[in-house]
C-alpha cells in the first residue's frame, strides 16, 4: 500500500524532473557554451535517480546515473557540449519516459534500455572518454546505492554543508539503505515513512528547496472534486436567493392580507357596535344600574371582533420579525453567493496551469520535426504567463500539435524556397497567448507561404466538393480546409498529410466551448486563433426562454445581446445590422418546432460567434438573466446530440438544456471566418537602434532589415525610451555617447523600468575597454559589441538575443 | 420496487417450486405485450416532469431529473407507430445499459413475472438502435 502510494509520489516527481531535464538540454542545446544550468541538470538527475532506486526501478535509475555522469564531465569541463550529446540525453529521457509510463501502468522495466543507452553513448563520447565511461559502467554495476552514496560526498565536498543537508533530506525518500550516512548527521531521520511525514520533510528541505517548502502537491482529482463542490453549492446558492426571494414576496402578501383583514374587522366593528343596542345581552348584575349610554358594553361581536384585532396585530408582529429574519437571510445568502464565487476563484487560479507550460512541450516537437525534414524553423512563443485551466491544458494539446505540424509541413517552406523568396532561412513558428476577459486567446502563427488557394480549390474539385469553374470566396474556401477527410499534401507522411488535422481541431475546439479563426495571405504566413472560455467547470450562462422552453447557453459564447422591432421582424426581416455588419437572423423556435410566445414590441436577439468565427443572431422569446451554473453532460444515450453542450439544473431544480450554437448551425457546413490579415505584419521582430550618428542608424538598419527584422531608430536615450513607449520593441542597439542621454541613462532607465530583462539591450560602442564594458553589464546590458564590428557578428548577436525560447523562460 | 433479483446472479439460483424466480418485467403498449429481462431493470416509478429537448427523435419524450443528473425519457409506443392516448401520470421503467441508464415511459403498472410473455426486448439492441448518433 505505502509502496503503492510512494509510486504515485515518484510518478508525479518524476514527471516534473524529465520536464526539468528536458528543458535544461534544450537550453543546453540552444546555447551550449552557457553551462550555468548544468549543477542543476546534475541535482535533478541526481534526485531522479536516488527516487528511482527507492521505487526499485533499476534501470531508470541507471540511466539516470548515466545522465549524472556526463553531466559531471560538461560541468567539469572534461566534455565539450555538442549537438550529439544533446541528442544523447534526448534519447535517454526518451527511455526514462518509456520506463515511466510502463511503470504507471504496472508493467515491469525493460532492462535493455539500458544496454541502448549505454551503447548510445558509446558513439557520442570522444575517443579519451570512453575509459571514463567504462568506469562509470562498474560502478553502476557495483550497486546504485553504493554510487548514490559517493555522489552525496562529492557533493558534499563543493557544496556547503547546508546544502548537503538538503541532498540528504532529498533524499531520505530517495537512498532506502543509506541508514550509515543519515546516522552521521545530530538527528537520525527515518529511512521512509508514509506520505504525512513526507510533507513534513518536504517542509523542512533546505535552501535550494526553499521555493517549494510553501508548497503542497494535490491531486488534480481532489481539486475537480472540490470544483465539483463549488458547483453544487453554487446551485443550492441559487436555489436560497430564489427562496429568499420567494419568502419576500409572500411576506408582501400576507401582510397585504393583513391590512384587509382588519380593515374588515374594522367595517364590521363600527358598523355593528352600536347598531343593535336592543339585542345586548346584560350579565353583570353590577351594571343594571347604568343605562345603555352610561357605560360601554360589549356583546360577542364585539369580543369577537376585538379578539381578532388583537390576533392581527400579532400576526403582523410576527411577520415583521420574520421579514427582519429573511432581510438577514438574504443579505447572508448574498454573503453566501460572495464567498462562494471567492472560493470558486481560488480553486479555479489553483487549478490554473500558465500556458507556458503547454507552449514548452512544443520545443520538443519542433526540434524533432527539423531533424526529421531538414528544414529550419525556431519556435517563439509569448504571453506565457497567461494561466489557463488545467483540464484546458489537457485538452487543448492535440489541436495544438496538429496546428503546429500543419504549420511546420504546410505553412514553413524548406530552406531554399525561404531563400529565393527573400526570406530568413530559418522560419518561424509563433504560439502566444492572452487573455481577453473571460477567455483566452491563444495564436498560432508561421511566416511560411500562406494557404495556397489555388491548390485548395483545385482539391477541392477534385473531390467533388466544389465545382469547375465555380468562383468561391477566400472565406468559403477555407471552410474546405475544415471538412473531414481534407488535405491538399500530395502523400502523407510522419507529420501530416493525412486530412484528420483541422477536423479534429474544430471538434476539440467545439467540444470546450472555443472558436476558431483562420488568416493567411500568401507569402506571409498563416494564423490559427483559438479563442476559449476561462475555466469549463462553473459557466456563467445566460437564461432564456423560446417556444414556453427554459434554454440556457454559456455567456462567453454571446457577442452581444440586442433586440429588434416585432413589427418588422414579422415583416420578414432577414438580418440584423450591428456595427456596420449584417448579421443572419435564426429563428430559434422556427428551428426547434415550437410555438413563439412573444408580446411585447421588441423581440431579443443574441448574437454568437460560432467556432468558425461566423456570427449569427438568434431569436429567442425572452431573455431571463445570468447565472453561475455547472453544465452537466446529456449522458450516453443521447450522446450524438451537437445541438446542446449539457443541461443545468435551475434553482427551482428544472432542467435547462444548454444550447451549443455551433453545434445548432455548424453541424455540417462549417464556415470560417477570416479576420484582420494585417496581424501577420507582427510576425517580424522590431530592433531599435540607438545612435546620434545617422550613418550608423542607417549601416545598422540595412543589414538588419534584410535579415528581415523591422528596424525602428532613435538619435538619443531620450528619444529612445519614446520609441519604446510606442512602439512593441524586442530588442535594443545603444550606442553610449550620445547628446541628450547617453547610452548608461538609458540603461540604467531601462532597468528601472524592468525592462532589461523583456527588452534585451546590446551596447554598440567604439569604447573597448573593460571598464566601460563591466558599467554596461551592471547596468542590464545583455551584451556588447565594439565598433567596427563585423556584419555576421552583429547578426549572429542580434539573433542570439532575440531568441525569446520558450526553455529559457524559467517557469 | 428496486431490483434485487437480478444482483443474486439470476438462473444460477436452485430452482425453487414454492416461489418462482422473478426473471421479466411486463408491460402493455396499446394492445401488444412487451418482456424486458429483469436484469436491466434498475427502478419501476412515477414518471416525474419531463423537460423537452427540441431537435431529438420523436420518441425521445425528453429529459428528466434522476439522482442528481439527467435521464432520457423513450416513448415505446412512438416508436413502434403504436396509437395510444398519453396519461397524465405515467410509469416509468428505469432501464441500464452498460454505465447509462435511459427511462421508457408508460401508462400503465408494469408487471414483474417468472416468464417472458408477449414480444422479448432485446436491451442491448434496443439501445443501439435508438441511441441518438451524431
Amino acid at each position: 500500500m505505502i509502496q503503492k502510494e510512494l509510486l504515485e509520489f515518484f510518478l508525479t516527481e518524476a514527471d516534473e524532473h524529465i520536464g526539468n531535464l528536458e528543458r535544461g538540454f534544450l537550453e543546453l542545446d540552444q546555447n551550449p557554451t552557457d553551462t550555468a544550468g548544468i549543477q542543476d541538470l546534475f541535482r535533478t538527475a541526481h534526485t531522479l535517480k536516488g527516487s528511482a532506486a527507492l521505487m526499485k526501478l533499476n534501470t531508470l535509475s541507471k540511466i539516470a546515473h548515466k545522465m549524472e555522469d556526463i553531466l559531471e564531465s560538461i560541468r567539469d569541463m572534461k566534455l565539450p557540449v555538442t549537438k550529439v550529446i544533446v541528442d544523447w540525453f534526448l534519447h535517454s529521457l526518451d527511455s526514462i519516459k518509456y520506463l515511466i509510463s510502463e511503470t504507471a501502468s504496472g508493467r515491469p522495466e525493460k532492462e535493455e534500455l539500458l544496454d541502448e543507452v549505454c551503447a548510445a553513448l558509446q558513439y557520442v563520447l570522444p575517443e579519451n572518454e570512453e575509459k571514463r565511461s567504462d568506469n562509470g559502467e562498474d560502478i553502476t554495476e557495483a550497486g546504485i546505492i553504493g554510487s548514490a552514496h559517493e555522489d552525496i560526498f562529492d557533493a558534499a565536498g563543493e557544496n556547503s554543508e547546508k546544502e548537503l543537508r538538503g541532498n540528504l533530506e532529498n533524499g531520505i525518500y530517495a537512498l532506502p539503505a543509506s541508514n550509515e550516512i543519515i546516522s552521521q548527521e545530530n538527528e537520525p531521520k527515518p529511512v521512509f515513512e508514509p506520505t504525512e511525514e513526507k510533507k513534513a520533510t518536504v517542509e523542512k528541505r533546505g535552501k535550494d528547496a526553499e521555493s517549494t517548502s510553501t508548497h503542497v502537491k494535490v491531486h488534480i482529482d481532489s481539486l475537480d472534486k472540490m470544483m465539483g463542490l463549488v458547483g453544487e453549492l453554487t446551485i443550492l446558492k441559487n436555489y436560497f436567493v430564489s427562496e429568499s426571494e420567494g419568502v419576500r414576496n409572500l411576506r408582501r402578501e400576507i401582510e397585504y392580507a393583513c391590512k384587509r383583514l382588519l380593515k374588515e374587522i374594522d367595517d364590521f366593528d363600527s358598523k355593528y357596535a352600536h347598531s343593535a343596542p336592543g339585542k345586548i345581552y346584560y350579565i353583570d348584575s353590577l351594571l343594571e344600574d347604568f343605562r345603555e349610554l352610561e357605560f360601554d358594553r360589549y356583546d360577542g361581536i364585539n369580543l369577537f371582533a376585538n379578539s381578532i384585532k388583537e390576533i392581527m396585530s400579532d400576526v403582523s408582529e410576527a411577520t415583521k420579525s420574520v421579514a427582519a429574519f429573511f432581510d438577514e437571510f438574504s443579505k447572508n445568502a448574498h454573503r453566501l453567493d460572495k464567498l462562494n464565487l471567492e472560493f470558486r476563484d481560488i480553486i479555479s487560479s489553483s487549478r490554473m496551469v500558465e500556458t507556458e507550460r503547454l507552449f514548452q512541450r512544443f520545443n520538443r516537437v519542433i526540434r524533432d520535426l527539423c531533424d526529421r525534414s531538414g528544414k529550419q524553423v525556431r519556435l517563439v512563443s509569448s504571453g506565457g504567463n497567461t494561466k489557463i485551466d488545467r483540464m484546458l491544458y489537457e485538452r487543448l494539446f492535440t489541436p495544438l500539435l496538429h496546428l503546429v505540424r500543419n504549420a511546420f509541413s504546410h505553412g514553413i517552406e524548406n530552406s531554399e524556397d525561404r531563400r529565393q523568396s527573400g526570406k530568413h532561412e530559418e522560419g518561424i513558428i509563433s504560439l502566444s497567448a492572452k487573455r481577453d476577459g473571460n477567455s483566452v486567446i491563444i495564436d498560432i502563427q508561421d511566416d511560411g507561404r500562406g494557404i495556397d488557394l489555388k491548390k485548395v480549390s483545385q482539391k477541392a474539385m477534385d473531390m467533388g466538393i466544389m465545382k469547375e469553374g465555380e468562383d468561391i470566396l477566400q472565406a468559403q474556401l477555407l471552410n474546405i480546409l475544415f471538412m473531414p477527410g481534407f488535405t491538399t499534401h500530395d502523400g502523407i507522411d510522419m507529420t501530416s498529410g493525412r486530412g484528420v488535422g483541422l477536423d479534429v481541431v474544430r471538434q476539440i475546439i467545439a467540444d470546450i466551448n472555443g472558436t476558431l479563426s483562420i488568416a493567411t495571405k500568401e507569402g506571409k504566413g498563416t494564423i490559427f486563433r483559438i479563442k476559449l472560455p476561462l475555466t469549463l467547470i462553473v459557466v456563467n450562462t445566460v437564461k432564456f426562454r423560446a417556444g414556453g422552453l427554459d434554454l440556457s447557453v454559456p455567456a462567453g459564447l454571446i457577442k452581444e445581446l440586442a433586440d429588434i422591432s416585432a413589427a418588422e421582424y414579422k415583416k420578414g426581416k432577414e438580418s440584423i445590422r450591428l456595427r456596420d455588419k449584417e448579421i443572419p437572423l435564426k429563428d430559434l423556435c422556427a428551428l426547434f418546432n415550437l410555438n413563439p410566445v412573444r408580446t411585447s414590441t421588441r423581440i431579443p436577439v443574441m448574437v454568437f460567434n460560432l467556432v468558425s468565427g461566423q456570427e449569427v443572431a438568434l431569436v429567442v422569446d425572452e431573455i431571463r438573466g445570468q447565472e453561475d451554473t455547472v453544465i452537466n453532460p446529456l449522458g450516453g444515450f443521447l450522446e450524438g446530440l451537437k445541438y446542446y453542450s449539457g443541461f443545468s439544473i435551475s434553482a427551482d431544480s428544472k432542467l435547462a438544456p444548454v444550447i451549443n450554437p455551433t453545434g445548432l448551425f455548424e453541424g455540417k457546413t462549417p464556415e470560417v471566418k477570416i479576420f484582420k490579415v494585417s496581424a501577420l505584419e507582427e510576425l517580424k521582430n522590431n530592433i531599435l537602434v540607438v545612435d546620434d550618428s545617422l550613418s550608423v542608424r542607417k549601416f545598422v538598419g540595412i543589414i538588419l532589415e534584410q535579415k528581415g527584422y523591422n528596424v525602428l531608430t532613435a538619435s538619443n536615450g531620450l528619444d529612445a525610451l519614446n520609441m519604446i513607449d510606442e512602439n512593441h520593441v524586442d530588442l535594443i542597439l545603444t550606442d553610449l555617447e550620445m547628446p541628450v542621454m547617453h547610452g548608461y541613462e538609458l540603461l540604467r532607465e531601462l532597468k528601472r523600468r524592468g525592462l532589461s530583462d523583456v527588452v534585451p539591450a546590446i551596447v554598440l560602442t567604439s569604447r573597448s575597454n573593460e571598464k566601460h564594458k563591466e558599467k554596461a553589464a551592471l547596468l542590464g546590458a545583455k551584451d556588447y559589441l565594439v565598433k567596427p564590428f563585423e556584419e555576421l557578428t552583429l547578426v549572429e548577436t542580434v539573433r542570439r538575443h532575440l531568441k525569446v525560447e520558450i526553455a529559457s523562460q524559467t517557469v | 420496487m428496486k431490483n434485487e433479483e437480478s444482483e443474486q446472479g439470476g438462473n444460477v439460483q436452485p430452482e425453487d417450486p414454492g416461489t418462482p424466480q422473478l426473471k421479466a418485467c411486463t408491460f402493455n403498449v396499446g394492445s401488444r405485450t412487451f418482456s424486458i429481462p429483469l436484469e436491466y431493470v434498475k427502478e419501476i416509478t412515477e414518471v416525474p416532469e419531463v423537460f423537452p429537448l427540441p431537435l431529438t427523435p420523436n420518441y425521445v419524450d425528453g429529459i428528466i431529473h434522476y439522482r442528481g443528473g439527467a435521464m432520457p425519457v423513450i416513448n415505446i409506443g412512438k416508436i413502434l407507430n403504436i396509437d395510444e392516448e398519453q396519461k397524465k401520470v405515467k410509469q416509468l421503467i428505469v432501464l441500464t445499459q452498460g454505465n447509462d441508464k435511459f427511462g421508457v415511459s408508460l401508462n400503465n403498472m408494469p408487471n414483474l413475472s417468472s416468464d417472458f410473455s408477449g414480444e422479448v426486448i432485446d436491451i442491448q439492441k434496443f439501445y443501439q438502435t435508438y441511441r441518438v448518433v451524431s
